[in-house]
């Protein structure tokens, strides 16, 4: 019963904090820019416009129309495995093995919408999405897999008790750095927005999406804005830790808030980079992941 | 099933196929002795599935003896436990797939062949490999090995106008051969120690030879090992792979990649976890298969990339999944003393792959076959967009293709979680596991470039022009041996528990009935799951029933945020930037797919790109066992027929005189041994 209501906090929180979360980066930009910009709240007004346009389709079958779905739907299912103040609300069923994965199924979601809407440009964004994900998740992988052997399981619950219990050690500050520094990568942000392209690709594998498609899309784009860094920040910065629920709820959401600023900054000062510079990037910071592998595994 | 007796059924189920292959030698037309094979087949699957379900609920089956050959101590005796049950489900179901399926495909793609070519050797193959997993006597195992060897062989030779297909042939004739020949020294050095040929009597022997004279006993472990990871492809002894697979038509391919790779695990799983179970050999050789199994993991998937020949791709992608099992059955041997529980899961995963592996592969082969059916060609720069015509094989396609990478809700995710849990929670204990199980966790990801370039080109997309004169999906007889299979594999996925008590049981068999702990202590004691404890608490959860239960509530929650303005819908044509192109022209070719990735990692295979050093350039040739092993004997064998098929001149004359002097060789020669 606990689990259907933490299920249900989880799936409500993110859906409606997501694109505000984006309002405030949007604003954070206008600012950097020196410009008014729009109000924290046009993320959820471009969503509601987006969902009465017309929803063209250019073929593409089955594939084609359940991929926005299935991308929205995976996202949701890594919420649910996310922990957000506490323990994840389905962290009995899936470990951070199956969070990856979750998140992994996501991004075949989109390279199968982008394959079955048969535009050369999409199928080019299914390939720069293969490779973003082939460079950032192994620093994902490593990083987890860290706080993974220094709790002893793979589980999300554990390893929060178990950061608890212990404190700062060596090996997990490594580790987060290094999903700090992939986290840009993660979110598709500028320097490693090379996915969506905009002047390369044209938005790359969402090109034929439109109308509520097109919503759906940017909505699991908000929302796997907000999944990453609550992962970094439960795992990694558990820290102060409160007890109460709807209050350690807050405290999260203000960390995120902090990295999400921070993610933002670097968003607005940083060109793009190409794909080779960025997996030249991205293996660099695998060492710094696999230092903290190492130093897990003396104990440190 | 007490009124018929184990050993009725596994001999009702050999005379089946072997009748089924001499009836098929007698066929003219494709289509007849296809049914009559898939008849015989058929029969023989369901006297093997009832054998099958004895051993599993009834526990160890034993045979008496048969053909003893009392001179060298060897008998025909059978033995039938849960993990060779777990094999005679396994085989069956692969064998009658690909059979039911070559009927149409024979027809279509290689009517101007004799059916006489194919059905027999396939039904011999199926009897040969029942044989392998039953018998429980070396000297047998070694006559099913060779017979399994030499069907298949004739099996890949079968399209003998092609020159590169037959050179395929020969040289899988002698890796193969090789690998047997280790293996047999490997068994006649047991059988002089103990003078008998029986399993049970070689585990005596080795702990034995282990205290008088070690060396041996690695030895003997190296030759074993070479013999099957040959058959298993594992790098750098499954070169032959990516050459002979191609060249045999697609639903023999499919029987090799779901069966014979998996009979090199068998073997290694049989005889390492019997025979050598001594600490000194089980810790040492547990590293070793570990981290081959990585190195194969590694390149074999790098390699797979390169290529943009849909089958090349395939086998390739076999040899790095060949590793994953490696893998597990590496991790299990290294703690087989240590922490008893963690082999047990370690070698379940193994086995769970194997499973998962062999019903994923052999679909995918399916799969390629049918796009081959279609069109007539398997360059992956030239299909395109075959999805819209055959929904059917598409949908095949993506869940055998999302199986293999790993993706849940399906089969592979749960083998390879169970890999990834044994490797990291064995990585805790000794760090070197973790390497291989970041290597593991990282080739993952290219599995799934693999397979996103396999399916998303061929399947998805626009229409090629190859693909215009596809008409519609595949005959029937083609699509149900893939909806089985991808049943299977979407089964295995989504209802582990059932497998995984199975595989408890084999591994309860193979290491032993107390060796492992209770079930509900390693895998939890909710059904729908896994939670898994190696001893220190929960190592990891994994529940799919919940989780497909989660997906659907959130895929129908996004349905419904994407319905609720009701926006109209519109058709329209694909937009290229506002120009009017042909699609042929603006397709997205194979080749571009992950181009910078395939660079930055460029000649993996068979040459390693490491820094130009003078050692390691020589590793680099040793490692390249196709030109100084296998490369130089086909050579010299072709050679040597060669000078011989110039006495086959064709006249009479000389032939009489052949015989002639044969004769006379003959009675010299018995009048000097008789003397």
């Amino acid at each position: 019963m606990s689990a259907i209501g933490g299920v249900l906090t989880n799936l409500i929180i993110v859906l409606a904090l997501a694109p505000l979360f984006d309002g405030v980066l949007r604003k954070l930009k206008a600012l950097i820019h020196s410009r008014q910009g729009p109000p924290i709240t046009q993320s959820y007004t471009d969503l509601l416009k987006l969902l009465g346009k017309e929803d063209i389709q250019s073929g593409g079958g089955p594939i084609f129309r359940l991929a926005p779905i299935m991308v929205l739907g995976a996202m949701l299912v890594a919420v649910l495995f996310t922990p957000l103040g506490g323990k994840p609300p389905l962290g009995g069923s899936g470990d951070t093995i199956v969070w990856i994965y979750v998140i992994s199924l996501a991004a075949v979601a989109i390279m199968l919408g982008a394959f079955a809407s048969g535009n050369p440009w999409a199928m080019e964004g299914a390939s720069r999405e293969m490779m973003m994900l082939l460079s950032v998740e192994p620093i994902v992988i490593a990083a987890l897999v860290t706080a993974g052997v220094k709790a002893g399981t793979l589980s999300m619950g554990g390893i929060i008790d178990w950061q608890f219990a212990h404190g700062a050690s060596m090996s997990m500050i490594f580790a987060g750095i290094a999903f700090f520094l992939a986290l840009q990568a993660n979110l598709c942000k500028l320097p490693f927005d090379i996915v969506e392209a905009e002047s390369e690709i044209v938005e790359g594998p969402i090109i034929e999406y439109s109308g509520p498609r097109l919503a759906l899309y940017k909505m699991a784009f908000y929302v796997r804005q907000l999944v990453f860094p609550l992962v970094l920040v439960s795992i990694f910065i558990p820290w102060p830790m409160v007890s109460l629920y709807p209050l350690s709820v807050l405290v999260t959401l203000v960390k995120v808030l902090v990295v999400l600023l921070v993610v933002g900054l670097i968003e607005c000062v940083n060109p793009r980079l190409r794909i080779d510079q960025s997996m030249n990037y991205m293996s660099r910071v695998l060492f710094v992941a696999l230092a903290g592998l190492v130093f897990a595994a003396i104990g440190v | 099933m007490a009124c018929v007796s184990p050993e009725q059924l596994l001999f009702t189920a050999f005379g089946l196929l072997t009748l089924g292959a001499l009836v098929s030698i007698a066929g003219r037309n494709w289509r007849s002795t296809g049914y009559t094979a898939v008849v015989f087949a058929g029969a023989a699957s369901v006297a093997l599935w009832i054998l099958a379900a004895d051993a599993i609920v009834g526990g160890e089956v034993n045979t008496p003896e048969y053909l003893r050959l009392g001179a060298i101590g060897a008998s025909l005796t059978f033995h039938i436990d849960r993990l060779s049950a777990v094999f005679l489900l396994l085989v069956p179901l692969i064998g009658l797939a690909a059979l039911l399926y070559s009927v149409e495909y024979m027809n279509h793609v290689h009517r101007n062949a004799s059916a006489a070519r194919y059905y027999p050797f396939a039904l011999l193959l199926l009897a040969s490999i029942t044989g392998v997993v039953t018998t429980s006597n070396l000297f047998y195992f070694f006559i099913f090995w060779e017979l399994m060897t030499l069907t298949s062989w004739a099996l890949v030779w079968f399209d003998r106008e092609d020159e590169k297909k037959v050179r395929a042939a020969w040289q899988y004739f002698v890796a193969t051969h090789i690998a047997a020949a280790c293996m047999l020294v490997a068994i006649l050095i047991i059988y002089t120690r103990s003078g008998s040929f029986a399993f049970a009597d070689a585990a005596a022997t080795v702990g034995t030879m282990v205290r008088t004279s070690p060396w041996l006993a690695h030895i003997l472990v190296a030759l074993f090992f070479i013999g099957f990871a040959t058959k298993a492809g594992m790098f750098p002894l499954g070169g032959w792979l990516p050459q002979a697979y191609p060249a045999a038509p697609s639903p023999a391919t499919a029987t090799f990649a779901g069966t014979m790779t998996k009979l090199g695990i068998y073997g290694i799983v049989r005889v390492l976890f019997e025979f050598f179970r001594v600490p000194e050999l089980t810790t040492v050789w547990g590293g070793i298969i570990a981290t081959l199994g990585a190195l194969s993991i590694f390149v074999g998937t790098l390699a797979a990339l390169r290529e943009d020949d849909a089958k090349r791709m395939l086998s390739y992608s076999t040899i790095g999944q060949i590793g994953y099992m490696l893998l597990g059955v590496g991790t299990g041997l290294f703690f087989l003393r240590s922490v008893p529980a963690l082999a047990a899961v370690a070698l379940i995963a193994a086995l769970y792959h194997l499973l998962s592996h062999a019903c994923s592969k052999s679909l995918l082969f399916l799969n390629v076959g049918a796009a081959e059916y279609q069109t007539g060609t398997r360059d992956l720069n030239k299909i395109g967009g075959l999805g819209a015509l055959m929904p059917v094989s598409m949908a095949a396609a993506i869940i055998a293709g999302l199986s293999i990478a790993g993706i849940p809700p399906f089969s592979g995710f749960v083998s390879k979680w169970l890999i990834y849990q044994s490797t990291i929670q064995g990585g805790i204990r000794a760090p070197m596991f973790l390497i291989l199980a970041l290597v593991a966790m990282f080739v993952s990801l290219v599995t799934l470039a693999v397979l996103m370039k396999l399916i998303g080109v061929m399947f998805l997309g626009k229409l090629s022009t190859a693909g215009k004169r596809v008409t519609g999906d595949v005959p029937a007889t083609m699509r149900i041996p893939q909806e089985i299979l991808a049943a299977v594999c979407v089964l295995l996925g989504v209802v582990p528990i059932l497998p995984l008590l199975l595989l408890y049981r084999a591994a309860q068999d193979v290491l032993g009935a107390g060796f492992v702990p209770a079930f509900g202590g390693l895998f939890g004691s909710n059904p729908s799951g896994i939670a898994l404890n190696v001893g220190a608490g929960t190592a990891g959860v994994w529940n799919p029933a919940y989780t497909l239960v989660a997906l659907i509530f959130c895929a129908l929650l996004a349905y419904a945020i994407s319905r609720s303005a009701h926006a109209p819908m519109r058709v329209t044509e694909t937009w290229y930037g506002g120009e009017e192109a042909d699609p042929e022209h603006v397709r997205f070719r194979a080749h571009g797919f992950v181009l910078p990735f395939k660079e930055a990692f460029s000649k993996v295979y068979p040459s390693v790109s490491l820094p130009k050093i003078a050692a390691f350039q020589s590793i680099q040739k040793v490692l390249n066992l196709d030109t100084w092993v296998y490369g130089p004997i086909v050579n010299a064998g072709s050679r040597l027929t060669g000078r011989l098929s110039r006495a086959h001149s064709g006249i009479p004359q000389l032939y009489m005189l052949w015989q002639v002097i044969g004769i006379i060789a003959v009675l010299a020669l018995l009048f000097i041994m008789l003397k």
